[in-house]
């Protein structure tokens, strides 16, 4: 049995390190060769979303030809090689299309309420959850007198009766 | 002749549902078991005839009625057969036609089963579940009727006149794929059963039954629906996967979201409902989940139709919006009336005897399943919210959503491994070393080592990790069963895992839908280490991505009735040796001059050889995007494990069969003497 176990677990950790590859994600949208850069790319266009109306992360549109995605991923590809940072790439395309062209709202102004406001939910949950464990313990702690009185010994007799009548 | 008999059955099943809702909800009121059971019947008559009227429909698609507006949207005469008949839910008036027969359906089913049933409870569910089908039949007999015909004003006539085209539009080429004539069904199935637990719910609080017994008859109807709900997710995966060509199959659109957000809360009263059965605790919070599982089913349905947001799976903006708004408003405030007048019922004599504990396991179970089900809610309705102050749109897309719920989503499996081992009550620091130990100790030489085979990225190795894990500590609970069967009962190892599950089909199939979880997450994480990469070849030329070699043997063009097409037919070898041909196509559909790309692929459990015809250049080149995905095979087999651990969960158990025959025989018995 026990070396049953051990062989499912090699064979199964042997098919977890032989399946996963070691590379990070890489991305066929841009015509920059240099791999630094073309990280770069993926980061900036994961940023943005294509305009063409379908909604999709601007590395992720795949529309042939799309008429909004190629001249996006071109303008990346050109201020990437004259040497603009990512922000300022990103801003670019905010100033010509407006903040709906972002993949995610902006960490400022009433759109930080985006961020924030999971992040409360799980707190304000988290101190629920507490106080109602907290409350709970409590109410046990306050009645161990009724938790120290001896079973009724019919009942304990019942019970282990039907214990040892359970089956696994 | 067919549109008339459709319209006039809904008017039908509309008059008919109204007075289910008043005998049910009246005679149980007034305890007339004859005005309750006339109820009854009245549910199975608007079944009967919303069926009729879905069959009226069905049959206009199928020859092809070109006069009636909605068949001309949706089909056209060189569609399959099976195509057109997906039709019915591949428009807004169809499919909504569609849901009332699904509620309709579980309504009849509902009444049938409990037909010999005393209690109150059950003609007042019936009653609720009556008045969820009547809201959906006032939208499709007043709103969204499917059987409006087409009309002209020509220059100089008295008023409209009927018209039919030559041919329809046909369904969106998107929705003609196979996936799609199964995925709606399964994904309604299990939207729509959560309306079975709502009712029963609502019920248990307007008659005041508020002991355990509502709960334990909604548990099978719960994972029924839950189970559906989820297989009809991971399927509209698949059908994103292999339809839309961007190589992922999840991208939280908002339709996405909908379905998910119930599955969440559902999850979530999957689990709270057992501390409520052990423990009697949670009884208010079950009653909560249960309802904003409904109502998110019903804000599902809004966000899908009404066209407040943008999707690539949403109908047309409609003038619908304003009757679901009215009855998510009415119908939450009706539940919260309802709670807060029946708090003196439902309270509980709750304690608690340590924090470590499955109850508070539970607890937390919950607290992240509603984190999820709210961080998912609030980045789908964001722009709503922005826009109505800031003015201006923005978008919340796929980056946001995996910022927040990857975490979320990482502790929720780490619960899956460790809430079902903790003890009900208090466990001791002996059962945690004992149950453990050695599970975190093997995933922490197994994380050294994935991180020392070059698997990088913290989310990524602590997914990996936390699969091994959790995997470990489900093995490991099924060993010491079995081997505490072979021991006991002297059982071979077969033998013994099989009665095992079979003696505790809950215990040991949850186990089972728990493991199918750990495999879609090993799916999930594969996302990680995607590669992508395009090419513009022509016959005899060859691109590559990493290890795999793609040689474009030839490319061929054609038509059909439907659509032209372009096949790229590519030998896909590996290290100089042939794998696979793979035949890539792009398609062309005429009537709704749309073209889509059917995937091709080459799937094994290590990873996804995913291959698209994009297009052609101008240098009449086939232009083929092709990625790589590891483990995404995992998250369909994950889902078929969780589908077989829910059907293992469902069934009965063997005390319970042999009960249930005494019942019936006991019912036999009073019935020959006339009893009953």
């Amino acid at each position: 049995m026990r070396l049953l176990a051990a062989g499912i677990l090699a064979v199964a950790l042997h098919g977890v390190l032989w399946s996963v590859p070691g590379a990070v994600a890489q991305s066929a949208k841009t015509q920059i060769e240099d791999p630094v850069l073309a990280t770069r790319f993926n980061a900036i266009s994961d940023r943005l979303v294509c305009r063409c109306g379908c909604n999709m992360i601007l590395r992720v549109c795949n529309h042939f030809e799309c008429p909004s995605a190629v001249p996006m991923r071109a303008s990346i590809d050109e201020q990437l090689l004259t040497g603009n940072d990512d922000d300022t790439i990103v801003q670019s395309f905010v100033d010509e299309y407006g903040m709906v062209v972002l993949s995610a709202p902006p960490t400022s102004g009433v759109n930080l309420a985006a961020w924030v406001m999971p992040g409360f939910a799980i707190l304000v949950g988290f101190f629920l959850v507490f106080y109602f464990v907290s409350d709970w313990l409590a109410k046990r702690k306050a009645k161990p007198a009724a938790r120290k009185q001896a079973i009724d010994p019919l009942a304990a007799a019942r019970i282990e009766d039907e214990l040892k009548s359970m089956e696994l | 002749m067919a549109a008339n008999f459709g319209n006039i059955s809904l008017s039908v099943a509309f008059a008919f549902a109204l007075y289910a809702v008043f005998a049910l909800l009246l005679g149980t009121k007034v305890k007339r078991r004859d005005l309750i059971k006339s109820g009854e019947n009245a549910v199975y008559a608007y079944f009967t005839f919303v069926t009729l009227s879905m069959f009226s429909l069905i049959h206009l698609l199928v020859s092809g009625n070109f006069q009636i507006e909605y068949v001309a949207s949706v089909t056209n005469e060189s569609m399959p057969i099976y195509y057109k008949i997906a039709a019915l839910w591949g428009g807004q008036a169809g499919s909504l036609l569609f849901w009332t027969w699904i509620v309709s359906l579980y309504t009849a089913i509902v009444a049938y089963r409990n037909r010999h049933t005393r209690s109150d409870l059950v003609p007042t569910a019936l009653g609720i579940m009556s008045l969820t089908a009547l809201f959906f039949l006032v939208l499709n007999r007043f709103s969204e009727s499917p059987f409006n015909e087409l009309a002209i004003v020509h220059a100089g006539s008295a008023g409209p006149v009927p018209f039919a085209p030559q041919d329809g539009n046909g369904l969106n080429p998107l929705l003609q794929h196979p996936v799609m004539v199964i995925h709606p069904p399964i994904l309604y199935l299990g939207y729509v059963g959560m309306v079975v637990p709502f009712s029963f719910a609502v019920a248990a609080l307007i008659t005041k039954q508020l002991s355990n017994a509502w709960i334990t008859l909604v548990r099978r109807w719960t994972l029924i629906a839950w189970g559906l709900l989820g297989a009809g997710i991971i399927l509209g995966g698949k059908w994103a996967y292999m339809e839309l060509g961007w190589g992922g199959y999840w991208a939280w659109d908002p339709v996405e979201n909908a379905s998910l957000m119930p599955w969440l809360t559902a999850t979530a009263f999957l689990h709270s409902v057992i501390v409520q059965e052990k423990k009697n605790m949670l009884r208010v919070w079950n009653m909560v989940l249960i309802i904003s599982t409904y109502l998110l089913v019903i804000f599902g349905t809004f966000l899908t139709r009404s066209g407040i947001v943008s999707s690539v799976h949403a109908f047309a903006q409609s003038s619908i919006g304003i009757f679901f708004v009215s009855y998510i408003a009415i119908t939450g405030a009706a539940c919260l009336f309802l709670i807060f007048s029946r708090l003196e019922y439902l309270k509980s004599d709750s304690e608690l005897d340590s924090i470590v504990s499955r109850e508070s396991s539970f607890l937390f179970n919950n607290l992240v399943f509603l984190a999820a089900c709210f961080a998912v809610l609030w980045g789908t309705i964001f722009p709503v919210i922005s826009e109505a102050i800031q003015g201006e749109q923005i978008t919340v897309g796929a980056p946001f959503f995996n910022k927040i719920n990857i975490p979320i989503g990482l502790f929720i499996l780490f619960l899956t491994g460790v809430g079902p081992l903790l003890a009900w009550r208090k466990t001791s620091v002996r059962s945690l070393n004992k149950n453990f130990f050695w599970p975190l100790v093997v995933a922490l030489v197994a994380g050294v080592l994935l991180f020392l085979a070059g698997v990088r990225g913290f989310y990524a190795l602590l997914s990996l990790y936390l699969c091994i894990f959790v995997g470990l500590t489900i093995t490991s609970e099924f060993a010491r069963g079995v081997r505490a069967r072979m021991r006991a009962h002297g059982e071979q190892f077969h033998r013994a895992f099989t009665q095992l599950i079979n003696k505790n089909k809950r215990r040991y199939g949850g186990y089972i839908v728990h493991f199918g979880v750990i495999l879609i997450f090993l799916g999930f994480t594969g996302n990680a280490f995607n590669k992508e990469t395009q090419g513009r070849i022509k016959a005899g030329e060859s691109m590559t991505i990493g290890s795999y070699t793609l040689h474009c043997d030839n490319i061929e063009e054609g038509e059909d009735a439907n659509f032209s097409y372009l096949i790229a037919t590519i030998t896909v070898s590996k290290g100089g040796k042939t794998l696979q041909v793979l035949r890539p196509e792009k398609r062309f559909y005429f009537a709704s001059e749309q073209g889509t790309s059917e995937v091709a692929l080459r799937s094994n459990l290590v990873e996804d050889l995913y291959v698209v015809f994009a297009g052609v250049s101008d240098d009449e080149r086939a232009v083929i995007q092709v990625f790589l995905n590891p483990l995404v095979v995992w998250v369909w087999i994950g889902t078929i494990v969780m589908v077989l651990g829910t059907i293992i969960t469902i069934l009965p158990n063997p005390r319970e069969v042999r009960l249930r025959r005494r019942i019936r025989n006991l019912e036999t018995l009073l019935t020959a003497k006339g009893k009953i």
